[in-house]
């Protein structure tokens, strides 16, 4: 138990730290939304290593931790749900079994900018923001992957073993 | 990578960027700047007509040799101003905490729909 707990606080800690170094890397083509996403990869790893309630929490207390931290509340809305929706997606996915840890940070990636469009189009009611969706789909699916391959990467040098967590 | 992450990978990528292509190709000559604030049209000007718009306080939208930016705005994060300009249509500009969207159109294109 209290090896999950200090397991937990820590990759919790990763994550919120991996947020606030992304805060000083500017956007490449200047548009809110497309960045890497490092804080993925904590959450990523915990997909595959623990279990679905763990990931989630990790995940909820880190987006709670970085609104209040650093983007204010009205980023808490929308990193909440396009969370939500990217944990879900990663979950249902990593237990079919079909892809590996890159694939699943793709689906991820794309759950996630789901979410956000589904927040920003009941803030807007407006269908115009579908060119901008489609960009920040272009950049989540090649920001997933090198999320994914970093992953991986996590995966093969770390000595961890899941059963043993 | 499995043969399966492969094939996830490529079809996503093709099908968001035929959506981008889509979008751009489906096009017509723009030249309506629509703003809406709060789910409402907040005014339509033309994009080949020099001018600066003020939205509420501190909102500033200028439109400047056919392209649009947004010079100033009174949100905590800025997005919408390090965005930089657009110029093509169905290119946007969103202000999320204000709920501003400022959208290139063109004339014919009515309120709520997309005519292709």
């Amino acid at each position: 138990m209290v090896k999950k707990v200090t397991l937990l606080s820590l990759l919790c800690a990763i994550a919120i730290l991996c947020s606030y170094i992304e805060m000083f890397i500017p956007s490449p083509i200047g548009l809110a939304g497309v960045k890497l996403g490092l804080a993925n990869s904590v959450i990523v790893f915990s997909i595959y290593f623990l279990s679905f309630k763990e990931a989630y929490l990790i995940s909820i207390v880190r987006v709670l931790i970085t609104s209040v931290l650093f983007s204010g509340l009205f980023s808490f809305g929308f990193s909440f749900v396009g969370t939500t929706f990217s944990i879900i997606a990663m979950y249902l996915v990593n237990k079919t079994n079909i892809f590996s840890i890159v694939g699943i940070s793709v689906v991820g990636a794309i759950a996630h900018n789901i979410g956000q469009l589904t927040v920003a189009y009941f803030l807007l009611e407006n269908f115009m923001i579908a060119y901008y969706f489609a960009i920040l789909l272009l950049s989540g699916i090649i920001t997933g992957i090198c999320i994914g391959v970093l992953a991986q990467i996590l995966l093969k040098r770390l000595p961890i073993k899941a059963n043993n967590l | 990578m499995k043969k399966s992450d492969i094939y996830l990978i490529v079809i996503s990528f093709s099908i968001s960027l035929l959506f981008i292509l889509w979008i751009t190709h489906s096009s017509k000559p723009s030249s309506m700047v629509v703003i809406y604030v709060e789910k409402e049209e907040y005014g339509r000007y033309d994009l080949f007509s020099d001018q600066i718009i003020e939205i509420e306080d501190s909102n500033i939208v200028v439109i400047e040799n056919g392209m649009v930016y947004m010079e100033e705005a009174n949100c905590t994060g800025k997005d919408c101003v390090h965005q930089g300009t657009i110029q093509y249509s169905y290119q946007s500009i969103v202000c999320l905490p204000n709920q501003i969207n400022i959208v290139i159109q063109s004339k014919e294109d009515t309120y709520d729909s997309i005519t292709y």
